[in-house]
């Protein structure tokens, strides 16, 4: 694309990309460290949890004599990192399985699902978007602001529930809840009603994005060429609305990859983000901080991607890069 | 935004606010008024459908669901409000002094929020309830404590801004303590554009609240919010669907009045879209 300038910008775009990633590493021993003092605090008795309330005194002293517990918290937070850092990330308290295993078995159905929602309201968002900003201060308009703005305002649960009550319980055209292997009748209400907020938000920005560059010298070009209005719009003012909805599908990617806690809950679709309340709920302190170091990082990796891709959407960043 | 529209946007500000106020009124004054109580129990009138004397039905144990929203209005908009005066507090004082100090102060403040945005909102908040127990302190508590620093980031931003005009430098120029500076002159001018975030904040919170309470970490029964009707609601959803629908429609639109206005004074406050 550019002779000879490929490998300044290549030098400049890995040192960007290991910058963020060394950061990445301190944001997420913040985090980790934050989700270790917050288990911690928390009342209950590991051992307890592990052996039962029942157990003699002499085992659940061996217990905690095993794990650390009865040394002082700071000791311990040292050998959790440690053992962290030689790879030994612990095994779940409730599931007595290694946490990574529970992790990695959870994230491709959470993943589907991010993916679904996404790809659903990418379509749904820009089309509205487009819509609306064509045909800008009409009626159509106007409908399709107000509709974003309930989309935007409405609880994902509650949506969630209308769907079950209106297509699945009333209608009987799909399964209310519940995720079968392969079989994607699960998937389409869950993802609709993940997807409705960035349908929401991806359609009141490619809206702002086009009427902003409507009044460009390019599209008047376009325009006095007798190029239909769809087709500038297509071609030339959506790929300047392109920077903002990618940073909008960008930023919900991070945030539903992280698990949907309240979808997921509607909808007993078994993905990361119940995994997560589930182990909070029961005190599963070595799956709640893998959980959230999971979780920071994939949303960090995520963003890291978002701001690649707006040199690859850009070319004026591109250069400004280099 | 052309000389229309702008004036389209004051006239959308004054009916939201008025909307808003007649809600937070009414949610003051129906439960005081209204015959029943949210918690009378009358097993004779059990999940009935909405009627002139039961205006949006009853629920299992046949308490009067319009009361019930209107008392879980004040729940959910008093866990709001109080979750945005918790989560003001830290992020001004914290945002604002990371912006004035600068260097180091700056530095560590900004990690740690990166920290508090890379770690999932509503996760913190579950994890905080479930550390400290479910009731309407815990609530409010847990989604401020979740949620400051984005008003961190927003508040570091103004004061960098704001330390550098000239008022500012005149009054350190003056001799005025640093500490005096900060909070008198510097603080005060940049609350505006923060303030305003709030307003779109009362949104996200109040959808935090009813997402906690759904999970069935909110406060605790027979005190209703909308989040907790919903998710009783659900349980009778094919005897009694109004039961989950209303609640939901009330947070809905309360959310909606909070995002009209919070969206529109924002508006105004940018000159780009001015």
């Amino acid at each position: 694309m550019y002779p000879g300038g490929w490998s300044i910008v290549r030098v400049i775009l890995i040192a960007f990309v290991v910058r963020r990633l060394i950061l990445a590493v301190f944001v997420l021993w913040g985090v980790l460290t934050l989700s270790y003092a917050l288990t911690c605090m928390a009342p209950g008795d590991v051992a307890e949890t592990l052996v039962g309330q029942r157990a003699d005194p002499e085992a659940l002293a061996e217990i905690r004599a095993k794990l650390g517990l009865d040394r002082d918290p700071l000791t311990r937070y040292v050998l959790y990192l440690k053992s962290l850092l030689s790879g030994d990330w612990g095994v779940s308290s409730r599931y007595r399985e290694p946490v990574w295993e529970l992790i990695l078995e959870r994230f491709p159905r959470t993943a589907l699902l991010a993916f679904a929602a996404l790809l659903f309201a990418a379509a749904v968002g820009v089309l509205f978007g487009m819509l609306s900003g064509i045909h800008a201060g009409t009626r159509l308009d106007r409908a399709l602001s107000l509709l974003s703005l309930a989309g935007i305002s409405a609880p994902v649960f509650w949506i969630g529930m209308l769907l079950i009550w209106i297509l699945s319980l009333q209608l009987r055209l799909l399964p209310p809840s519940g995720y079968e292997s392969g079989d994607l009748r699960y998937l389409i209400l869950p993802a609709l009603a993940l997807g409705l907020r960035s349908i929401a938000l991806i359609t009141r920005i490619t809206r702002v994005a086009l009427i902003e560059v409507s009044h460009a010298d390019f599209l008047r070009t376009a325009r006095a060429k007798g190029i239909s209005p769809w087709a500038i719009h297509g071609k030339h003012a959506l790929r300047n609305a392109a920077l903002p909805v990618v940073t909008v599908i960008g930023l919900d990617l991070g945030s539903y990859l992280s698990g949907s806690v309240l979808t997921e809950k509607v909808f007993s679709w078994p993905g990361i983000g119940r995994l997560m309340v589930d182990a909070i709920l029961a005190r599963d302190l070595a799956l709640i901080n893998a959980c959230v170091v999971f979780m920071a990082g994939l949303f960090i990796l995520v963003n890291l991607m978002v701001d690649l891709c707006y040199g690859l959407i850009d070319p004026r960043i591109r250069r400004s890069q280099a | 935004m052309s000389g229309t529209d702008s004036t389209r946007g004051r006239y959308r500000i004054r009916v939201g606010m008025v909307l808003l106020s007649v809600w937070i009124l009414a949610a003051l004054v129906v439960p005081e008024v209204w015959p029943d109580r949210y918690d009378s129990v009358n097993y004779s009138v059990s999940l009935s459908s909405p009627s002139l004397r039961h205006p949006l039905g009853t629920d299992a144990l046949g308490r009067d669901l319009f009361v019930r929203v209107m008392v879980g209005a004040r729940v959910s908009l008093a866990v709001a409000a109080l979750s945005r005066v918790v989560a003001l507090f830290i992020g001004v004082l914290l945002g604002g002094w990371a912006g004035f100090q600068g260097r180091w102060v700056d530095l560590a403040v900004m990690r740690v929020v990166d920290v508090m945005l890379a770690f999932p909102t509503l996760l913190l908040a579950v994890a905080l309830v479930a550390i400290w127990g479910a009731n309407l302190v815990v609530l409010f508590v847990a989604i401020g404590l979740a949620s400051w620093a984005e008003i961190a980031r927003l508040m570091r931003a103004q004061v960098l801004v704001v330390k550098e005009l000239e008022y500012s430098q005149a009054a350190l120029v003056l001799g005025v303590g640093r500490a005096m500076l900060f909070f008198r002159h510097i603080l005060p001018n940049c609350l505006t554009p923060v303030l305003v975030w709030t307003t779109t904040g009362m949104a996200g919170a109040i959808l935090a609240e009813s997402g906690l309470s759904f999970l069935g970490l909110g406060v605790e029964p027979p005190l209703p919010s909308w989040g907790a009707l919903i998710a009783q609601g659900w349980d009778e959803v094919r005897r009694a669907p109004w039961l989950a629908f209303f609640p939901g429609l009330a947070l809905a639109w309360t959310v909606i009045l909070f995002n009209l206005v919070g969206d529109r004074l924002r508006e105004d406050l940018d000159p780009r879209t001015r």
